[in-house]
């Protein structure tokens, strides 16, 4: 331990990802009960238990003290290899405990109601061991104190993605996008790969504190150049986990896992981790402006074709899905104009309202029998009552209605960008503004209007394990947005403060900005600007759409484009899978068969034909072996005799 | 020509002897006792060295083949019994088992 240390020691910090692993091994293992109260319970009881614990650390230490020194649960010592040494510490910083709360709370919520989506599955124990497995990886994602452990948790949520996604194994699409997932991950995990091994060349270390105090400040030992290609590496495996082009592909079908599975993973945790990475190493990243660039371009460019292929999906699933790849787009764009906490502070309100609006989703859909086709559903909205209020609450948030979470958020956002450039804010707000259009779409298709299909009209409101997580989520939703708000309202910096107080006592701010701040007229002007664009684009989108009788959409060739998903799938089938696998069959024809086969075959004839011919001499009579036998001796004793003379 | 040579020009005839019969006949009887044959030419030979050097060992050499082969000699009797039983013959020509 270095001579530095100062803080504490604490060993609660395991018993946060010791409930859940310990939920899913009794779940997995031992009870692997059928009974879904069992299985569920259980579940539900670790991932509360962990959420407690959290309470408890949370409470212990708190978001805003000014220094907090080094909380740390040394656990046990992992890897010691030469001059590289990992010990497997947890690390409780501001940043951490708040996505400990997120990740426990909102995960116990989605626990809760998988007790209800859940109810006709035949093997629940699964599900639920798969889905505390998924929180012990994620919280051994957030609390690890070092890059490796981090990298533990990313495979392990990657893993549980995977087999979740394919949960229902039985279909063969379902298992299809499982694989796809993981692969697409395994392409950006290759980044993070080369991350790790470039520290380890050059770093020695992989614990974060060290490589904040010894590489983010001027004296850093570590060259330039170095550091840039780790984060750039660190950045590229940030788009296969979060999902930014040109790896976001797996996300949308990941769709095919249960709806809570969704809602977990693919909106309010997982897919985060990547902005939860960058954050935690913010101040690296802000000594390195052109990877924060390409940062904002590759957000821009996801936010804006995720939010055009959003604009015509019908699978309300696919709508959300592609909303969340565009959010996160939001957040890529907010670190790249050199705004961490604006970025985190959408993915804390982000994982509050999409899980929501998944877990409507999930409701709607459990209450329309497994039909998840928006042009299906219509007039939801008096058959289920609770659903639709807080399901509309979800959409106010996102869209960005005054004072719930997303306004404030988002427009955090897009201030930020206005201080990066015009150029920036325009796009992104073109960009909130299809968000606002969507998704008004999506909750008037579903809720107003008459029933388009007999589900619709026999439509059901969910039963209490589902209704209650969807309002304690909409409360969050509306609530959360009030840890940072703008200058101009409140001034409330709860957020900013624990974030900074999180990079132990290193700068955030970016090497050669000019730190120029709006002034608050502009600001004024910025939200009110935003917001009547957003909610004119919502108000036109629901007049559309919420009388919508026929079943059919519109027709023309950029809807088509994109009800298509502007045919990225086809194009990467195209560029990767087809020379793919024709390498591969090259291969097999050519190579194996006549190469290797050739090669293998030569050897095997050689041998089998000298074997042919040495047996010629085995006659089996003892007798001719005798011969040999003299022969030999007289042979050899003519040979020595005539050496000697 | 000295005693040396004349005893182990008898060894050596009783050797050859031993070979030629071993490798022609085609009873396994004989062949047994043309082996017993060369290892009697065999055992002179040595017996003639030993007292040209005046030296005990290769009589103790000597006497070790002598137990060997009447070990081997009861073994391989009781093996023709056994082959008799079964297929009515010691001709090691009928015994082809292990062509290749």
């Amino acid at each position: 331990m270095d001579a530095e240390f100062t803080g504490a020691t604490t060993s609660l910090l395991r018993w946060i990802i010791l409930f859940p692993l310990l939920g899913a091994i009794v779940n997995g293992l031992i009870v692997r009960s059928r009974n879904i109260k069992i299985a569920g319970a259980i579940g539900t009881l670790a991932s509360a238990l962990a959420f407690v614990v959290s309470l408890i650390v949370v409470n212990q230490y708190g978001f805003l003290s000014e220094d907090l020194g080094y909380i740390v649960d040394p656990w046990f010592h992992w890897i010691q290899v030469g001059r590289i040494n990992v010990p497997f510490w947890l690390e409780y910083t501001p940043l951490t405990g708040l996505m400990l709360l997120v990740v426990t709370g909102i995960g116990t919520l989605i626990h809760v109601f998988s007790l209800g989506y859940m109810s006709e599955e035949k093997s629940p124990y699964r599900f639920f061991c798969y889905l505390n497995l998924f929180l012990s990886a994620m919280l051994v994602l957030v609390l690890s104190s070092n890059l490796v452990g981090i990298f533990l948790g990313w495979e392990g949520v990657g893993l549980c993605s995977y087999l979740l996604i394919g949960f229902w194994y039985e279909k063969n699409e379902n298992t299809a996008a499982g694989m796809k997932a993981f692969v697409t991950n395994r392409v950006g995990d290759l980044g993070f790969f080369i991350a790790l091994f470039l520290l380890a060349l050059h770093a020695n270390t992989f614990q974060i504190r060290e490589l904040l105090t010894y590489f983010a400040g001027p004296s850093s030992q570590l060259s330039p150049v170095i550091l840039m290609c780790v984060l750039a590496a660190l950045f590229w495996a940030s788009t296969g986990k979060s999902a930014q082009l040109p790896l976001y592909v797996w996300l949308p079908d990941a769709m095919a896992g249960p709806t809570p599975v969704s809602a977990l993973i693919h909106a309010a945790t997982m897919v985060t981790s990547g902005i939860f990475v960058t954050v935690r190493l913010w101040p690296l990243f802000a000594t390195q402006p052109e990877i924060l660039d390409w940062m904002l371009w590759v957000g821009m460019a996801t936010a804006w074709l995720a939010a055009l292929i959003a604009l015509t999906q019908r699978d309300i699933k696919k709508v959300l899905a592609y909303s969340t790849v565009s959010q996160l787009g939001f957040m890529f764009v907010a670190l790249g104009v050199g705004a961490p906490v604006a970025a985190f502070f959408h993915v804390v309100t982000h994982a509050f309202f999409k899980a929501l609006l998944f877990l409507g989703a999930g409701s709607v859909i459990h209450g329309m029998h497994h039909d998840q086709d928006l042009f299906n559903m219509g007039g939801l909205k008096s058959k289920m009552p609770q659903t639709h209020l807080t399901f509309l609450v979800g959409t106010l948030a996102i869209i960005g209605f005054p004072f719930t979470a997303g306004f404030f958020s988002k427009d955090m956002i897009l201030a930020k960008a206005f201080e990066h450039g015009p150029l920036a804010w325009t796009l992104l707000v073109l960009a909130a503004l299809m968000t606002a259009f969507y998704m008004l779409r999506c909750y008037a298709l579903a809720f107003w209007g008459k029933p388009r299909s007999k589900h619709a009209e026999h439509a059901h409101e969910s039963g209490l394990s589902m209704v209650i997580p969807l309002i304690v989520l909409a409360l969050g939703s509306l609530l959360v947005g009030w840890m940072e708000t703008p200058p101009i309202l409140f001034d409330i910096h709860a957020l900013q403060q624990a974030i900074e107080g999180s990079w132990y006592g290193m700068s955030g701010e970016i090497v050669g900005h000019s730190g120029h701040h709006l002034s608050h007229a502009t600001e004024w002007i910025l939200v009110l600007v935003t917001t009547a664009a957003s909610l004119g684009v919502a108000y036109f989108s629901f007049k559309k759409f919420s009388n919508q009788t026929s079943r059919d959409s519109a027709s023309g060739t950029v809807f088509e484009w994109s009800q298509n998903k502007f045919y990225v799938d086809e194009l990467y089938q195209f560029l990767i899978l087809r020379p793919l696998s024709f390498v591969a069959s090259w291969s097999w024809k050519i190579v194996d068969t006549y190469l290797i086969n050739g090669f293998v075959h030569v050897i095997r004839d050689g041998l089998k034909f000298s074997g042919q011919l040495l047996s010629f001499a085995h006659t089996g009579n003892v007798q001719t072996y005798a011969w040999y036998l003299a022969a030999a001796s007289a042979a050899s004793l003519l040979l020595s005799w005539w050496v000697i003379s | 020509m000295s005693e040396l040579t004349l005893i182990v020009g008898l060894g050596l005839c009783l050797f050859s002897i031993g070979i030629v019969g071993f490798v022609t006949r085609r009873s396994g009887l004989i062949a047994l006792m043309s082996l017993e044959l060369m290892l009697n030419g065999v055992n002179i030979c040595l017996v003639a060295f030993a007292r040209h050097h005046n030296s005990p060992e290769p009589s103790a050499l000597v006497m070790l083949i002598v137990l060997v082969a009447a070990a081997e000699a009861a073994l391989a009797l009781a093996l023709f019994v056994a082959l008799f039983r079964q297929s009515g013959s010691v001709d090691l020509d009928d015994y082809r088992m292990l062509k290749g």
